[in-house]
């Protein structure tokens, strides 16, 4: 394998490991993926399937002590785990950003908007308090924020929801990052501040040549925006992807699960939404073999005794399974929605 | 319509306007808070007396009129006089400068200190266990027996009564910052600003001392309250304030033995001990509740 370090993101082989007072969770393992320069990537994936905890490991917000981050992050060719706390501290915020879930949490309640995107400015540079008041204004413009003076004299609790992303995100680009880390940026907003967040980050991907990660676990906001997908389940890469091809040809039984549970506009309304049985394994009991195998209609022998590797195909497609060729036979999704919740 | 000012870009009227309304809503729950105004009126009356009461006293506390020992209140001596026959409301006033003083300092650096050790404690898990144990330990002996073992080891002056206090009271103020601070930094402000690269001095000292704050001003009222009274207990006990100097404890303790002679020695100064602390909770309990959002109705 020759290294190419031309990606603006490569993880590879990541490994992450808490040590809690219960014993070792393995929330994170053997996670490689990269993203380029202006490439919007989803991660998907359900709730404590290791989503956050990978995005939260390149830039090393855990613990250090109940933490154990091995493998490679290479952003603009550094690894970041071989990076010194204080080279960590200056990639944070300036090359690297993150938006995060909660918007409602996540401004500091005791200081005005304006006094905390100037912070995030006067972090990674030394300016003017005026002059950074003027960008920071201008920063929340850009986010298309209606009257932006105002809000920047105002606290946290005076806005919504929808603007305080708006804020995060002003924040979050304060310093023109060539990467952002986009966890669950809509998952608190209504749909219709949604889609405008959303125009918003893909408006910035392309006018700031930004590489995006896109945490979320919302298959129809991925479809819309991103180029790319990975999905995980249970601390793992289960596919990967183009958007295209996922969504035509899933080729792991719980991307397949996803795309069948999610409503289609198009199409028969009377077919019945799919489920996926059961619940995610717990992270300290793991199945021996495929993880998924517990919940999974094509399960056999070989997946509850060994653990498939991720295959890649020709067309670039990664899967983890042992039954892919099986899935990969079939029609279109699209065609066979309905045929396999009918046989469901 | 997510833009909650269409509803204020009216004319710069309208804003004074939204600006009075939310004065008039200030003083209101401020006037709502009964504890809160009345510790509050007692206080500044005793801070006033303590402050412009001697310039208009006609006797200093150490003056002596040795004729008039022990005599009763008077149109002359307002308090009566002291069994050395020294003026005893000058002594009380000159009293409640030295005991205020002491309870203000003890505060102040019980306040400083046990914001540091609570924040540190809740920020390194490593040295939460070592001060939280220190904590342990000095919490382990009863206030007053750890305060006198300080006095007798130091010596008894007006300083080392506000080191007895403060090592004596930090534990309490440090524990509470730290409970305070660990559930500040659960949220996810916390978390934002540490990916934005900040460096742990300004998560600590930047962001999560300022949500502590309403804290640390509650538990430093209590401890103004709980210093005047060890203060003048230690005193009672004559390791505290020395004599001559006149401060709450030490006037109750010269009166102790003439309590059936001469009851004023022991009155005047326990009532000013009383309504302070009185004062100073009731201000307390109105602070915590002006200061929690939630209270509002």
């Amino acid at each position: 394998m020759v290294l190419e370090h031309e990606h603006l993101l490569e993880v590879r082989a990541l490994h992450t490991t808490f040590y809690t007072e219960k014993g070792r969770v393995k929330a994170v393992e053997d996670v490689s993926f990269y993203v380029d320069r202006g490439e919007m990537v989803g991660l998907v994936g359900e709730s404590g399937c290791g989503k956050s905890v990978t995005c939260e490991s390149i830039m090393q917000l855990h613990n250090r002590r109940i933490t154990e981050i091995k493998g490679e992050i290479f952003f603009e060719s550094q690894d970041l785990l071989k990076l010194k706390k204080q080279q960590m501290r200056n990639i944070r915020g300036r090359s690297i950003s993150m938006i995060f879930q909660d918007p409602m949490s996540s401004l500091n309640p005791v200081y005005t908007i304006g006094d905390q995107i100037v912070e995030a400015i006067k972090t990674h540079r030394k300016i003017e308090k005026n002059e950074a008041m003027r960008q920071a204004v201008e920063l929340l413009s850009m986010t298309e924020i209606s009257s932006p003076e105002e809000v920047a004299k105002k606290y946290p609790h005076q806005l919504s929801g929808g603007m305080r992303q708006r804020v995060l995100i002003a924040i979050a680009l304060a310093c023109q990052p060539r990467l952002l880390i986009a966890d669950e940026p809509t998952t608190a907003l209504d749909v219709t501040i949604q889609s405008q967040i959303l125009d918003l980050l893909v408006q910035f991907k392309k006018t700031l040549d930004m590489g995006i990660i896109l945490i979320t676990h919302d298959l129809g906001v991925v479809a819309e925006v991103c180029s790319r997908v990975i999905v995980m389940y249970a601390g793992e890469i289960v596919e990967e992807g183009t958007v295209e091809s996922i969504f035509t040809k899933p080729l792991h039984p719980y991307t397949r699960g996803l795309l069948l549970a999610m409503p289609q506009i198009q199409g028969d309304r009377n077919c019945k939404l799919k489920v996926i049985k059961g619940v995610v394994p717990s992270l300290f009991n793991l199945p021996r073999g495929c993880r998924f195998a517990p919940r999974c209609d094509y399960s056999t022998q070989i997946c509850a005794e060994k653990h498939p590797e991720l295959t890649a195909l020709d067309s670039g497609q990664m899967v983890r399974c042992w039954h892919y060729q099986k899935l990969l036979k079939e029609a279109r999704i699209n065609d066979s929605i309905c045929d396999a919740s009918a046989r469901g | 319509m997510e833009n909650p000012d269409t509803f204020y870009d009216g004319s710069k009227r309208i804003k004074s306007e939204i600006k009075k309304e939310n004065q008039r809503l200030f003083m209101r729950r401020l006037l709502a808070n009964k504890s809160l105004l009345i510790g509050g009126i007692i206080l500044i009356i005793i801070g006033l007396i303590a402050i412009l009461g001697p310039s208009f006293l006609s006797n200093t506390p150490y003056q002596i009129f040795a004729e008039e020992r022990l005599s009763a209140p008077s149109r002359e001596f307002i308090f009566g006089t002291d069994n050395m026959g020294r003026d005893l409301l000058s002594r009380v006033i000159f009293g409640a400068r030295v005991s205020l003083f002491v309870g203000l300092m003890a505060s102040g650096v019980t306040a400083l200190v046990g914001l540091m050790v609570g924040l540190y404690a809740s920020y390194y898990r490593f040295l939460d266990h070592i001060l939280m144990r220190i904590c342990d330990g000095l919490m382990a002996f009863p206030a007053i027996l750890l305060a006198l073992a300080i006095m007798a080891a130091l010596g008894a002056n007006a300083l080392n009564v506000i080191v007895a206090l403060s090592i004596v009271m930090i534990p309490t103020v440090a524990r509470v910052i730290r409970s305070a601070a660990l559930v500040v930094q659960e949220q996810t402000f916390i978390e934002a600003i540490k990916a934005q690269g900040a460096g742990s001095f300004r998560v600590i000292w930047v962001h999560i001392a300022p949500n502590v704050l309403s804290h640390l001003i509650i538990q430093a009222t209590y401890v103004f309250a709980i210093s005047i009274i060890i203060e003048a207990s230690l005193s009672f006990m004559g390791v505290g304030i020395p004599a001559p100097d006149p401060s709450w404890g030490n006037i109750i303790y010269e009166g102790k033995i003439h309590i059936t002679r001469a009851w004023w020695m022991t009155l005047f100064p326990g009532a000013f001990i009383l309504s302070t602390v009185i004062a100073l909770n009731l201000f307390g309990d109105g602070l915590r509740d002006f200061l929690d959002p939630y209270t509002i109705n």
